[in-house]
């Protein structure tokens, strides 16, 4: 208990200091946000003791995952705009995450299935000093890093993981939503109470879900991506919205450590980051500076990911598989990228490269279920199945917000949501994409891949149907500026900049 | 972005009605599935009794491990059969150890002598109704099948010919 108790802890802390450090000061991004950075910050500097081949020491990567913030804290309130921590906010978040570490640990539920031994296996080798000489090259390719050296710190008391972290994750998920939600929405509502409702009730939403309760208990890494994509596509979206709780805030950073840990989640996840950071990648309003920065963050995670796994194919007598130079080869093309970006046509074309990426996408499985029938058939009967037939559990959840969510995307127009809106529709291709690329189709059960993976979007797709709220959203055949009026202005002029 | 001034935020409320529905819902529905989500995939209560030894987790690169819980037959597993070796199954630490054996899947009673491959699959196991899980192992002629007795929830599974030998040395029977 006293390690999951230091864990949950310096999972906040780190974050807490970290987002400090990188100039937010709103309390509630402080609170909804810490446990999830922190999460970050602590997958990537275990997975870097990992890759460098040093033995991963749980202490070590708790300290320095509070040591390295604190310095950076410091740096910056001598050489930069000093920044101080609100030390209530920190108590009271300190106190939220005791009492949920405290319950969770106490209740000891989890929830397995095959892969999870997977997952526990790296974790008990990357801290028995055996890590290069026991893991497999199969299981780390499949399963990475992200969630073993977030377990790891079990190992101290001779435990396979933490019953309290998927739980906290699970937590943060909820409070990051409805940060996210509130944060956008507030500041175009005159009354509080409409965004505060909006964003409540897509919490409890969330957590009405039977899949995302049991995901909650699971251990296995879908929570932790939907965490983080939700993370990173929240903050765009926030950034997007010119959000108050953002000014003064490097944006940049935040995505930076954000992006990097996710890519370590799952294979899949190296994809969903540049289809979910593609928006801000063409975004003018951004400076080439910060998006060049976000290539950079991409790109190095992805090339140092891929070539320690090649090295480590090459070490025990097997070869880079096509995934591994396939990821390589984007990695690559992401720093490529960098210059590219000087190129100001493609922030004009934004809106038409972002369409032409996605048909892109589209006509890519077309044309690979032209060529084998069988395995998007056998895929698209097992969608149907898991979710429309609760094959998978989910109940009615999904089918609704997924009829919700396409009246959202093809009724409703509102401004400033192509972030949420691009990672959705991009992600519903690339799935079945990945069954060819895996070569085989999903299939109907709870532990279908596929049915495990729909929980990694449904917190973005509560996002975007919540961002419908804008008062200043539309019907799609309702032409500009008609909007407020259909908003029962009650002053004709009241509109102002906050 | 401006703010707003309205009395009746046409959008909010269409938000706030279709999450309220979607809620109201899934809240109806979650009663009748609730069950599944903790016994579908046996949910572990961890007892805090005896986990092997430490060392034997260290063979990931070699093991299998498994779980009780549903999961779809697939039996096109087959593994190659260059090489027989000493094979011990460990209980992983997530349970209590009691009896676990390794037998062949027509019953011979040798525990030790198997068919495996580097390659392991991890998948592919199922109870039969008597309680013993099956398993196919990797690629290649001829089909190696193995019956893990059911004891508790999971198992390790070590070709001992890989392990370093102050393990095999422990492991030996």
């Amino acid at each position: 208990v006293i390690v999951e108790f230091v864990m949950g802890l310096s999972l906040l802390l780190s974050g807490y200091l970290a987002l400090t450090a990188m100039g937010v000061t709103s309390r509630r991004v402080l609170a909804g946000f810490s446990v999830i950075v922190g999460a970050a910050i602590h997958i990537l500097l275990g997975s870097m003791q990992a890759i460098a081949s040093l033995q991963t020491f749980p202490v070590a990567t708790i300290l320095l995952s509070v040591l390295l913030p604190t310095i950076a804290l410091l740096v910056r309130n001598r050489v930069g705009r000093a920044v101080r921590v609100n030390v209530p906010t920190l108590v009271l978040s300190a106190v939220a995450v005791s009492l949920v570490v405290a319950t969770f640990s106490i209740a000891e539920r989890i929830n397995f299935h095959v892969d999870t031994f997977e997952y526990l296996s790296i974790g008990l080798v990357l801290t028995s000093g055996t890590f290069l000489e026991g893991v497999s090259i199969f299981q780390l390719e499949k399963r990475m890093l992200a969630l073993p050296v977030l377990h790891a710190p079990s190992s101290l008391v001779n435990e396979n993981y933490l019953s309290a972290l998927t739980p906290l994750l699970a937590v943060a998920c909820l409070v990051a939503l409805g940060t996210i939600i509130h944060a956008g929405l507030r500041p175009r509502f005159a009354h509080g109470a409409w965004p505060l409702t909006v964003a409540l009730l897509a919490c409890f939403l969330l957590l009405s879900i039977n899949r995302f309760v049991f995901h909650a208990f699971y251990l296995n890494g879908h929570l932790l991506f939907a965490t983080l994509l939700l993370g990173l596509v929240g903050v765009s979206w926030l950034a997007r919205r010119r959000s108050a709780v953002l000014e003064g805030v490097n944006v940049t950073a935040v995505q930076a450590v954000l992006v990097s840990a996710f890519i370590l989640t799952r294979p899949e996840a190296g994809l969903v980051a540049v289809l979910a950071l593609a928006p801000a990648l063409l975004d003018a309003s951004r400076s080439l500076r910060a998006r060049s920065w976000l290539l950079i963050a991409m790109g190095s995670t992805m090339t140092v990911w891929q070539v320690f796994l090649i090295i480590i194919a090459y070490a025990v007598g097997s070869e880079a598989t096509r995934p591994m130079l396939g990821m390589l080869a984007l990695a690559v093309l992401l720093f490529v990228a960098i210059p590219v970006l000087h190129w100001h046509w493609l922030s004009a074309e934004s809106s038409r490269l972002l369409v032409v990426a996605e048909l892109g996408l589209w006509a890519a499985l077309v044309v690979l279920a032209l060529r084998r029938p069988t395995v998007f058939l056998e895929s698209a009967y097992a969608t149907w199945q898991n979710i429309i037939s609760d094959g998978g559990s989910w109940g009615p959840a999904f089918v609704l917000l997924l009829i919700i969510g396409v009246i959202v995307v093809t009724v409703v127009r509102t401004q400033k949501r192509i972030d949420v809106r691009f990672t959705l529709t991009t992600f519903v291709p690339l799935v079945y994409i990945l069954a060819f690329l895996r070569d085989a189709a999903y299939r109907v059960a709870e532990a279908d891949s596929l049915n495990r993976m729909v929980i990694q979007l449904v917190p973005v797709l509560i996002l975007l149907i919540a961002s419908a709220a804008d008062p200043d959203s539309r019907l799609f055949w309702r032409r500009e500026g008609d909007a407020q009026k259909g908003s029962d202005a009650l002053d004709p002029q009241s509109a102002r900049s906050p | 972005v401006p703010t707003i001034r309205t009395a009746r935020p046409r959008w909010a409320i269409a938000v706030i009605a279709a999450l309220g529905v979607a809620l109201v819902a899934n809240a109806a529905s979650f009663g009748s599935i609730e069950d599944r989500i903790f016994t579908s995939w046996r949910a572990i209560a961890p007892t805090g009794a005896d986990t092997v030894e430490r060392s034997s987790f260290a063979m990931g690169r070699y093991g299998v491990y498994f779980a009780l819980g549903e999961y779809a037959p697939r039996s096109e597993f087959v593994t190659s059969s260059d090489f027989r070796g000493n094979v011990r199954v460990r209980l992983y630490g997530l349970a209590r150890a009691e009896s676990i054996r390794v037998v062949p899947f027509d019953s011979v009673s040798i525990a030790n002598e198997l068919s495996i491959d580097e390659h392991i699959v991890s998948e592919g196991f199922y109870a039969d109704d008597r309680g013993w899980y099956q398993l196919a192992i990797a690629d290649g002629e001829p089909a190696t099948i193995v019956h893990l007795e059911l004891a508790q929830f999971e198992w390790l599974l070590v070709d001992a010919r890989l392990l370093p030998s102050e393990v095999r040395e422990e492991l030996a029977p």
